[in-house]
């Protein structure tokens, strides 16, 4: 067993590698998008839409939010982090495993490169998962957005659990119904269960807190828990074992009340908050909860029928999931990770001296200006390949991803600033 | 004819000393954030704080405590400080000082 402090030094240096390692895959999708961006126009069971789809799931989007999860359960359970050597090799293998599957998608590698692959990140989200129970075990704490937060961990392993059944039925196929029928499953459970559960779950948190918002109604964020909960479980046993995917809008339907449930949430927190100055990283929380109405929007348009053209109703399908993916969940890291990497660093830093002598603020450990560029570089390059997929534009998706490349650099030297600070005090 | 007995005079003293700790994400002091109810200076060598949070769970909760007790030491080197936290009355946006309020923007 690690002592106390060394057993938070080595929490902390994971908090970081999460961070670091993250953005460097944040930086490898945008010249990945510039590279073979031309994919994303047409079906999206492409090889190079699935690498890059995975990289943005896994190494950017999930490995951001693993670190973030370090840096909250203990705030919110008021318990350390069960084993810091458990998190490593999590962390190493679900590195290690998204790099390979990476390249076994891109080469469409569909034998041992993406079984050992699967495999690899299988066995890392079964060390996160074991490592967050024994966390949460016997906690006093009991709230929602905890409840969220565990649920989502329980759907996170089972979307590799079908990754990685797909991935070995790609050479063995022993599964009784198609293959693309399994990744819609994996899809919906990976999408909506494991980043939308979590990030419920984190922001009814911390938005509330950053924002000085008045009285949280958290009956609105119970009810987005049962009814996200519900409303998945339904849609896998009844596609599963009832052969109900035909009825999967109801139960979809079931999940989008929750997540609207949620966004009034949001908009209350908003209205009602102290701060009446957001900061630019709040700006981004708020510009990704309006776009979080574009997958909807998109998403009711599609089922309601209004799109007859076949071509372009698989490109408003890739729409969905690529302003999910962008519009909501990367807008909101790109701000959020200036609240928390920013804040665990200069807590490392400064938490001893604070009040005895001069020090920096959180703000200070990076540069506002180039925050401000980004949100505007994101905004820009988010719309134009939003609008390059949905026309099937490749020239407007390939100009987004260089935008997004310029993005992807200046979010890259605020983090790697952020991250290798020198503490700074001056006694007064 | 001195107002102001000595111990009111070292807890005018302390709440200014407490405006050098600063909340770090809303870089507000914490008595224009209000959040220190009560202060108690005893010449015997002890100061109380009632200290509360803009809500319970707040991550920068360490770093105020940590803050109040460094900045009192600071200044009254020997003293003992207790800081005790407090919940009751909940902290509201009401108890922001106008200052605090003028930093926010709220008008």
């Amino acid at each position: 067993m690690l002592k106390p402090d060394l057993k938070d030094n080595f929490i902390y240096m994971n908090i970081v590698a999460n961070y670091l390692t993250a953005a460097i895959f944040f930086f490898a999708i945008s010249v990945l998008l510039w590279l073979a961006g031309d994919a994303l126009v047409g079906h999206y069971f492409h090889p190079k839409v699935l690498a890059i789809t995975h990289i943005t799931t896994l190494g950017w989007i999930s490995t951001i939010i693993i670190g973030s999860l370090y840096q909250l359960v203990p705030v919110i359970s008021n318990k350390k982090i069960h084993s810091p050597q458990m998190a490593l090799l999590s962390f190493i293998l679900i590195i290690v495993g998204t790099g390979l599957l990476a390249y076994a998608f891109w080469t469409f590698n569909t034998g041992r490169a993406i079984q050992v692959a699967a495999g690899i990140l299988l066995a890392g989200v079964t060390v996160l998962l074991i490592n967050m129970l024994l966390t949460l075990k016997d906690t006093e704490e009991k709230n929602p957005e905890m409840d969220l937060i565990l649920s989502s961990l329980l759907w996170f392993w089972l979307t590799a659990f079908i990754g990685t059944l797909l991935a070995f039925n790609f050479e063995f196929v022993f599964l009784p119904k198609e293959h693309l029928f399994y990744l819609r499953l994996h899809a919906h459970i990976g999408i909506i269960g494991w980043f939308i559960c979590l990030i419920i779950g984190v922001a009814s948190k911390l938005l509330p807190m950053f924002l000085l918002s008045s009285k949280p109604d958290l009956r609105f964020i119970r009810y987005s828990y049962f009814s996200i909960n519900i409303g998945l479980l339904l849609f896998l046993i009844d596609a599963l074992f009832f052969g109900g995917i035909t009825r999967s809008e109801i139960y979809i339907l079931v999940v989008v009340s929750g997540i609207v449930s949620f966004l009034v949430f949001i908009a209350k927190a908003f209205k009602t908050s102290a701060r009446k100055k957001l900061d630019i990283n709040l700006k981004h929380s708020y510009a990704a909860f309006i776009f979080f109405m574009i997958p909807i929007l998109i998403w009711v348009i599609l089922k309601l029928g209004f799109v007859t053209d076949a071509a372009l109703n698989l490109q408003l399908t890739t729409a969905v999931a690529f302003s999910i993916l962008f519009g909501f969940i990367t807008f909101l890291i790109l701000g959020q990770t200036f609240k928390n990497l920013a804040f665990i660093v200069w807590l490392k830093a400064y938490q001893e001296v604070s009040g005895k002598s001069k020090t920096p603020l959180p703000k200070d450990l990076y540069s506002e200006k180039l925050t401000r560029a980004q949100f505007y570089g994101f905004l820009a390059s988010f719309s134009i390949i939003l609008t390059g997929i949905i026309l099937s534009a490749k020239t407007l998706i390939q100009v987004g991803s260089g935008i997004l490349i310029l993005t992807a650099i200046l979010y890259n030297i605020n983090v790697f600033k952020i991250a290798f600070h020198k503490r700074n005090i001056t006694t007064p | 004819m001195n107002l102001y007995s000595e111990k009111d005079m070292r807890e005018i003293e302390i709440l200014q000393f407490l405006k050098e700790v600063i909340d770090p994400e809303l870089e507000i002091n914490i008595i224009d954030m209000g959040l220190v109810y009560k202060v108690n200076y005893d010449a015997a060598g002890e100061i109380t704080i009632n200290l509360t949070l803009s809500s319970k769970n707040c991550p920068m909760g360490d770093v105020i405590i940590n803050g109040v007790e460094n900045c009192l030491q600071a200044h009254f080197p020997g003293f003992k400080i207790t800081i005790n936290m407090v919940w009751e009355p909940k902290w509201t946006r009401e108890f922001l000082t106008a200052a605090g309020r003028r930093e926010l923007g709220i008008t």
